[in-house]
């Protein structure tokens, strides 16, 4: 597979009545977007407003956050199994990135579980979508309707907005063109016989309803493990559908930037051989876990891999996930690193993992999410302040009368990320 | 293997509810704590973990509502079930010794309610 992977670096975003790229702005058709979502008739109303980096904007409820990109050639859509239902595999031919920007979905779904990105002052520091120039989809659903279908409404308009902003890149000449090639499990092992073959474990979440990952639009809870290309990543293959803590949740956008997967296609071929990802979930039931990972650990020994890295999503339910695969990955003689954050309390003084293995001994810590800091008000709300103290993190008197917010940070939207997406981690000296 | 199954919950929707091959088995208090406690029990009676005890991803000094599935059918003690619960309560014990449990108005109340019930009937079908 071979995908060539063109980032037209976008300087500015602003509002207008059509849609195009135009030395480095992006101009958003407002009504186009509008006229989009509503075709849902799960959806009452929905206002496109913009947050650019440093300003005095705080978005919240937070859902989704999803990268505009656009299939240029090579079979499939982006979000394949969700745009026009085509499932055509995808992770081959040209794809257009809008570097710079992001679709987020604004919603109330389930108060507890979105969050906060902040544009300026401290909560900026702890969140990667501070740094985006930000096309916000605020959502109000229609009277009654039951959560799970508000998030299925809420996460489809999301994606179709991010797919037809992605269009407007589609015949601009982008600023770079960078190319990801597999070649294959025999090809790929053979073209660097000398260094170690390095696997990816990418944990989804799958606990069920508003815990959900969907690949090729199949609910991640009804996989058994997979192997996937970097590649089918890019062209947006694995999409999140999951109101988990805001701090450890996969937002789209980070499936579509896995840091991971870059870090490791980075060291390819220099300090290591990268032979694939390997997909499984998260589910609630035991014998889901036992089976899952089971595949792990086949599929880790059948690509004939030296080490793994293993990934996780969530907290509690996943940690057990995370050191069944340690366990059984490591004992078919395959070194493991797991890459997790941490809730030791707010001393950082206890156990960090609801669950813990003997093999689970080399560890990447993407910070802890008890954390408690103090962010400054902020100019202009994008959604609403009326759930912050019952969200994940929150608690009563986070809200303070002038509008700054005393909170952990959990709350803020993939401020722990098991991607690594973020400044935070700890070292052992 | 058996089909038939203990469903050991204090949310109120769905100890109010009806599940084919599932007893309901009411535990009282708000919190997890008494609901780990009392899988504990059954655990060491020889039933079996069938769910994991902290689903939802949500902190256990969070969320106030809990269900956990487990077998109906008695054997040997199950010791790697019993080890992965008792980390888990330790782990919940560790968050609310932190910071207790908040009071939410019914309408929060509800939204933790209705999660822990979509999460326990999605593992059902």
């Amino acid at each position: 597979m071979r995908l060539e992977l063109g980032k037209i670096n976008i300087k500015d975003v602003v509002l207008g009545s059509e849609m195009k790229v135009s030395s480095g702005v992006l101009t958003v058709d407002v009504n186009q977007l509008e006229a989009l979502v509503l075709e849902d008739d799960r959806i009452q109303k929905v206002t496109i407003e913009l947050a650019k980096p440093g300003d005095s904007i705080r978005i919240t409820p937070v859902k989704d956050v999803i990268e505009p990109r656009v299939k240029v050639n090579g079979s499939g859509t982006i979000f394949p199994g969700v745009i026009d239902n085509k499932v055509a595999q995808v992770g081959d031919g040209r794809t257009h990135v809008l570097s710079g920007t992001s679709v987020i979905t604004v919603g109330k779904i389930m108060g507890f579980q979105e969050g906060i990105v902040d544009m300026s002052g401290i909560g900026a520091d702890y969140t990667p979508f501070s740094k985006t120039l930000n096309i916000c989809v605020v959502l109000e659903p229609v009277e009654g309707i039951e959560p799970h279908a508000y998030e299925t409404a809420a996460r489809e308009a999301g994606l179709k907005v991010a797919n037809a902003i992605g269009e407007a890149g589609k015949t601009v000449v982008p600023d770079t063109i960078e190319v990801f090639e597999h070649l294959g499990l025999v090809g790929q092992a053979m073209a660097y016989p000398e260094l170690p073959k390095i696997g990816y474990v990418c944990m989804l979440q799958s606990q069920g309803l508003l815990h959900d990952t969907y690949v090729y639009g199949v609910d991640a809870k009804n996989i058994i493990p997979t192997i996937m290309a970097p590649t089918e990543f890019m062209d947006g293959a694995v999409i999140s559908g999951n109101c988990v803590a805001s701090c450890d949740k996969i937002p789209t956008y980070l499936h579509q930037n896995d840091p991971i997967i870059e870090d490791l296609l980075a060291k390819h071929g220099k300090e290591l051989n990268f032979m694939g990802v390997i997909i499984t979930n998260e589910n609630v039931f035991l014998a889901d876990k036992e089976r899952s990972s089971d595949g792990v650990a086949k599929l880790a020994k059948m690509m004939n891999l030296d080490g793994v890295l293993i990934s996780e999503e969530g907290y509690g339910n996943p940690d057990t996930d995370l050191m069944m695969n340690c366990k059984k990955v490591e004992r078919n003689g395959i070194k493991t690193v797991l890459i997790t954050d941490e809730f030791p309390g707010r001393d950082g003084k206890s156990e960090s993992l609801a669950d813990a293995v003997k093999e689970a001994d080399a560890l990447v810590s993407c910070g802890q999410g008890n954390l408690v800091i103090t962010m400054p008000p902020m100019d202009k709300v994008i959604g609403t302040l009326e759930d912050i103290e019952t969200m994940i993190g929150g608690y009563d008197g986070s809200m303070k009368e002038d509008g700054s917010i005393e909170a952990e940070i959990q709350i803020i939207i993939s401020a722990t990320s098991a991607f690594g997406c973020n400044k935070l981690s700890a070292r052992m000296y | 293997m058996s089909r038939a199954y203990y469903m050991i919950t204090n949310n109120p929707l769905v100890i109010t509810s009806t599940y084919k091959n599932i007893d309901i088995v009411p535990v009282k208090t708000l919190g997890i704590m008494d609901v780990l406690m009392t899988t504990r029990d059954f655990l060491h009676q020889g039933h079996r973990l069938i769910t994991h005890p902290l689903t939802g991803s949500l902190k256990p000094n969070e969320n106030p509502y809990k269900s956990v599935l487990i077998s109906k059918k008695q054997d040997v003690c199950d010791f790697n079930d019993v080890a992965l619960l008792e980390q888990c309560t330790a782990s919940a014990e560790k968050f609310i010794k932190g910071k207790a449990l908040p009071k939410y108005c019914d309408r929060k109340a509800n939204d933790f309610m209705l999660v822990d019930q979509l999460l326990i009937e999605g593992s059902l079908k």
